[in-house]
């Protein structure tokens, strides 16, 4: 059984805590290792080795930290596979979403590597008769992610890469529930001769969490997780006087008018409320039929849904995981029989699914429900499960009243083949990450990743050109030699 | 068994193509004939680079965003019976590698027009092609050679 460790000051160190919290195998419902718990002593180690390597690294030049990262991108392509794998078996979602996820992972590595333009500041001359003006950016000291069971391997990287390479050290705690992944990639970073102390791994949980919140020696923290915690984290580091940004949950609506092309759209609206068995942000979750659409769409739909290929990630071909743990399944169940008590009509059940050779695993079949009222909870709360709720609307001015609605603001998407429409969607919905013909609205790494509303705390978002001002504080200086 | 995501049908390349190395592997083995030695030589080469290539693209193609069900492509079109490679008769190994190609040139030819990202799509029809042009090439050295 596999104890995954700390990483500290560029070594493997185990931590002080008596404390330890099980890895499963959502596949196979087996338990495939443990997690320390780590304490708040725990962290400060880390935020000291972290502090201590600061001012070297903040004195190397930028180009020289981006060498690092390049070299980060050859090790972490080498251990593609493997990291893919891991990623699998200790989060349940497919082979093909895992390795995804690891591109994009890998793809924040090489968007952070243009620092030397991305980092720039701005200067004027004769602001003033004679008098200069410069506005340079300067890193600020440690930095934190606490991060999502969701996408192991992606999130930390959201934010790592952009921290470290202007010049910032770095702690990263990974969610207890999937420690395995973040630790290999540590694996992989270990090989790139990083200065001790400059990027550092501590497990855990809520001591983890708030050791890092409370540390005064932290100057911001990056979150993603479900909304309370966001507004918790938020709250903290407000007390605290931390930069922040913290990005909270989703309840996405995903638009269809009469005049979509629906065979064309059907496998991407599959991929949006199925992919990654729908514990995604991103994730569609409320199918609304605009119009005389909604016959014809729930047919196709609901076929499409009922072939899905359900299983074990590590079998290429499958189309659709489990979900992360025995709890969530459970919590996702939970829903589906509030639906049903709310009086939604359950059109394709995932309750009873068997896959072959893993009766323990955390599955849980695409599910839909038909008739679905908007004040109903299936319509409104975050459910992070395959669950889809249909809601029927008269025109696109209803339809944009339900997202504007919702307590949430992270995606919402339309399929449409009129360009008026699309227009008017993209310009009045109250989401930050909207889909066109396309069901899953994911920013790549050089575009900013965060949403509105309860989706997201803070001012900057993740990743993108922006990011670097996240991790940077803006130096004016006023100069007069004449 | 369907090939209905990205990483099957890629899966299901890599797999194909160790195929044919093998067969050449074998072929190359037991011929004396020095052009068809040279021309297997060159074939298990490429096909190793065709592996590579297969491998990369698998990496570094994947789109998360458009990670949608394949439909229409299936395994058991393209298969062949290689039980006991080693025991067969030099022409039989010749037929097939030649099966082997002309399975190749098939399951890229299909899967170029499945798959939905350009770029593979044009290594996969690429990839098709050259199998073809090695096929002629082959069939004019004739079985009778081995």
């Amino acid at each position: 059984m596999k104890r995954v460790k700390n990483y500290i000051n560029g070594e493997w160190t185990d931590s002080e805590t008596k404390e330890f919290g099980e890895v499963w195998c959502p596949a196979t419902g087996d338990k495939i290792g443990e997690v320390p718990f780590s304490t708040a002593a725990d962290v400060d180690r880390a935020v000291q080795a972290a502090k201590e390597a600061y001012w070297d690294w903040r004195c190397t030049p930028p180009l020289t930290r981006a060498r690092y990262f390049f070299k980060l991108k050859d090790l972490f392509e080498n251990a593609f596979e493997d990291i893919s794998r891991t990623l699998v078996t200790e989060e349940g979602k497919t082979l093909d979403e895992a390795r995804g996820e690891v591109r994009r992972m890998i793809e924040n590595v090489e968007h952070a590597t243009g620092v030397t333009t991305l980092m720039t500041g701005y200067n004027l001359e004769d602001i003033a008769h004679g008098i200069d003006c410069t506005a340079e950016r300067q890193p600020i000291g440690v930095f934190g992610a606490i991060a999502p069971f969701n996408f192991p391997a992606m999130v930390p990287w959201w934010f790592l890469p952009y921290a470290v390479v202007s010049g910032n050290t770095y702690i990263v705690k990974p969610s207890e529930q999937v420690p395995m992944t973040q630790t290999r990639i540590f694996e992989a970073l270990d090989e790139c001769g990083f200065p001790e102390g400059v990027i550092n791994m501590v497990h855990g949980s809520r001591d983890a969490v708030n050791g890092l919140l409370y540390h005064p020696d932290i100057k911001g923290i990056s979150f993603v997780g479900q909304s309370s915690t966001a507004r918790y984290v938020y709250k903290a580091c407000g007390e605290t006087g931390k930069r922040v940004q913290s990005l909270g949950g989703a309840k996405n609506f995903v638009l269809v008018m009469p005049d979509a092309e629906l065979d064309r759209n059907i496998p991407s609206l599959i991929t949006s409320f199925y992919g990654c068995a729908g514990e995604r942000c991103l994730s569609g979750s409320v199918l609304v039929a605009v119009g005389d659409v909604y016959q014809e769409l729930k047919e196709k739909f609901v076929a499409a849904a009922r072939a899905l290929k359900v299983g074990n990630g590590l079998q290429e071909g499958i189309q659709m995981g489990p979900v992360v743990s025995r709890k969530h399944k459970e919590k996702v169940l939970g829903y589906i029989e509030k639906g049903i008590r709310e009086g939604g009509k359950l059109v394709l059940d995932g309750r009873k699914i068997q896959v072959e050779g893993h009766p323990n695993g955390f599955y849980i079949g695409p599910t839909i429900f038909d008739e679905v009222h908007p004040d109903m909870a299936i319509a409104k709360e975050e459910i992070f499960g395959p669950v889809v709720s249909i809601l029927r609307v008269k025109n696109l001015d209803e339809g944009l009243k339900l997202i504007e609605k919702s307590e949430y603001g992270n995606a919402a998407c339309l399929y449409t083949t009129n360009g008026k429409t699309a227009r008017e969607f993209k310009y009045r919905a109250v989401a930050s990450m909207m889909g066109i013909n396309l069901g899953i609205a994911a920013p790549m790494s050089f575009f900013p990743f965060g949403g509105a509303k309860g989706s997201f705390f803070g001012d900057v978002k993740g990743h993108g050109r922006e990011v670097f001002q996240f991790f940077t504080d803006t130096k004016v200086v006023i100069q007069r030699w004449t | 068994m369907s090939l209905t995501t990205f990483g099957a049908i890629m899966g299901f390349a890599v797999e194909i193509i160790g195929q044919t190395i093998a067969a050449c592997e074998a072929l190359i083995e037991r011929t004396n004939h020095p052009a068809l030695k040279e021309m297997l030589q060159g074939l298990a080469g490429e096909e190793e680079k065709n592996r590579s290539l297969m491998e990369k693209a698998r990496r570094e193609h994947v789109t998360e965003m458009i990670l949608e069900p394949i439909t229409g492509l299936h395994e058991g079109e393209y298969e062949i019976g290689l039980k006991d490679l080693g025991q067969k008769h030099d022409a039989d190994l010749m037929r097939v590698a030649l099966m082997l190609l002309e399975r190749e040139k098939k399951f890229f030819q299909d899967a170029s027009i499945k798959i939905p990202l350009p770029e593979v799509a044009r290594i996969f029809k690429k990839i098709s092609q050259k199998k073809e042009e090695t096929l002629e090439k082959l069939r004019a050295l004739g079985l009778n050679l081995i």
